[in-house]
């Protein structure tokens, strides 16, 4: 079991809140826990299992008497910008025993209701922030994706129950640099790859827009998670620094 | 707010005040907070550097060259424009003999929480004299006053020496800044 409790406060370094409990299916998809023993060949090994497993493990990260159904084709992690990205699609969409279908939609249109993304960011653990400044820098970001889950019941006549389960921002000059801040996903669905899934979407969009620089922040207990996804820590020896930080 | 290492050696505001009463009010509030900085806007005047915080005088193409001179690659002046316009805070000195740019720093975010500098540069011609550190100064505090705690950048290891006396921390906590890369991507760990 792998928990991290890794609570990064948005306003000093907003990156992922982490704490997750990875179920047995997960365990090679979550092994974040770096390879340090692994010799070179089978941390090779493991990468490359790695993304065969990703949407595999989304698929098999449910609980075990769901049917699940993974709706996105499993991506060509090589060619990222083929197709443009629609701007809002089922990730997953899974069946309850008692018949209930819930499905995970990725979106980023930027529609995120502030007081839902307050209940989101109470359950990772990361202190408040006035409303109003939440409102304005969602505004202000150039790219804001959330996950949402739909639970519809069965015969219930299209009414569905839709919860904000995760987001991630990224603000930009439009041109040149793009920062992702602020990744986060509700605890009770983390351990499923829906973080991978969010972080991996979010590039992939700002690909799409000819952002080239394409940078963050990371927590020393998530910097593998990133590096996973195609993120490198200080290329060339560049180093990120802040202003008089209060740690 | 005052800066860490900073000894006002300019005379009591309140009698500049009165020496220079006609002062708009924008020229005023500099003056009676003018302690603040390394370089006082007045030094900097009186030697003819003009600060300036919008891209309307701006040559982008005068500029591109400074950042060509300190070794960024030649970017397309139109994409340069873009991300001005789409930059929150952004500073600049002119030197008023040749009308161009010999400083600049610029920095984005959300104007709310956080935000990151980007392309600080000074005109090789004219580097230690201060211009960086005036340029860097007053984007600090501009950005301080919008309310905006959380301020970053990404620094070649080479300059790491001229960030670190205005108060930034590399890594701190444990933070590593990172960037993405097609390459790093599918690089096998």
């Amino acid at each position: 079991m792998l928990s991290y409790n890794a609570v990064a406060s948005p306003s000093r370094c907003p990156i992922v809140s982490f704490g997750c409990q990875c179920q047995s299916s997960n365990q090679l998809l979550f092994s974040s826990n770096p390879n340090y023993g692994l010799s070179k060949t089978s941390r090779k090994l493991k990468v490359s299992r790695f993304k065969a497993r990703f949407w595999e493990s989304i698929r098999s990260g449910f609980l075990k008497n769901n049917s699940t159904q993974v709706m996105e084709a499993p991506p060509d992690l090589e060619e990222e910008e083929e197709e443009p990205m629609p701007e809002e699609f089922v990730l997953i969409e899974k069946t309850q025993p008692d018949g209930v279908i819930e499905q995970i939609i990725f979106s980023s249109g930027g529609d995120v209701n502030v007081y839902e993304l307050q209940t989101l960011c109470d359950k990772v653990g990361w202190p408040r922030r006035p409303l109003s400044k939440l409102a304005a820098a969602l505004k202000n970001s150039y790219l804001v994706a959330t996950l949402h889950s739909i639970r519809k019941s069965p015969g219930s006549e299209g009414n569905e129950q839709r919860t904000l389960i995760g987001m991630a921002r990224a603000t930009s000059d439009h041109a040149f640099n793009a920062t992702i801040w602020d990744v986060l996903v509700d605890p009770s669905y983390q351990g499923q790859g829906l973080g991978k899934a969010l972080v991996e979407k979010v590039v992939r969009a700002l690909l799409q827009k000819d952002i080239g620089n394409i940078s963050l922040f990371a927590d020393s207990q998530v910097v593998d998670f990133y590096r996973n996804l195609g993120f490198e820590p200080d290329p060339e020896g560049i180093k990120g620094m802040f202003w008089h930080p209060k740690y | 707010m005052i800066l860490r290492g900073i000894i006002p050696t300019t005379p009591l505001p309140s009698l500049r005040l009165k020496l220079k009463p006609t002062r708009n009010v924008t020229a005023s509030s500099s003056q009676t907070t003018v302690s603040k900085f390394s370089i006082s806007d007045q030094e900097l005047e009186s030697r003819g550097f003009i600060l300036r915080r919008t891209i309307s005088d701006l040559d982008i193409n005068h500029l591109n060259s400074v950042f060509v001179a300190v070794g960024f690659p030649r970017r397309d002046p139109d994409k340069i424009r873009v991300a001005l316009e789409n930059t929150s805070s952004l500073l600049w000195i002119e030197y008023e003999k040749t009308r161009r740019p010999v400083a600049f720093a610029r920095a984005t975010g959300d104007d709310v929480f956080n935000a990151i500098v980007w392309d600080v540069v000074v005109d090789p011609s004219y580097q230690g004299m201060g211009l960086g550190k005036a340029v860097m100064e007053r984007l600090i505090d501009e950005l301080l006053e919008k309310g905006i705690c959380n301020i970053a950048l990404y620094s070649e290891p080479r300059v790491l020496g001229f960030y670190r006396p205005l108060g930034f921390v590399a890594d701190p906590g444990g933070i590593r800044g990172m960037v993405y890369s097609r390459k790093s991507k599918n690089k096998k760990l």
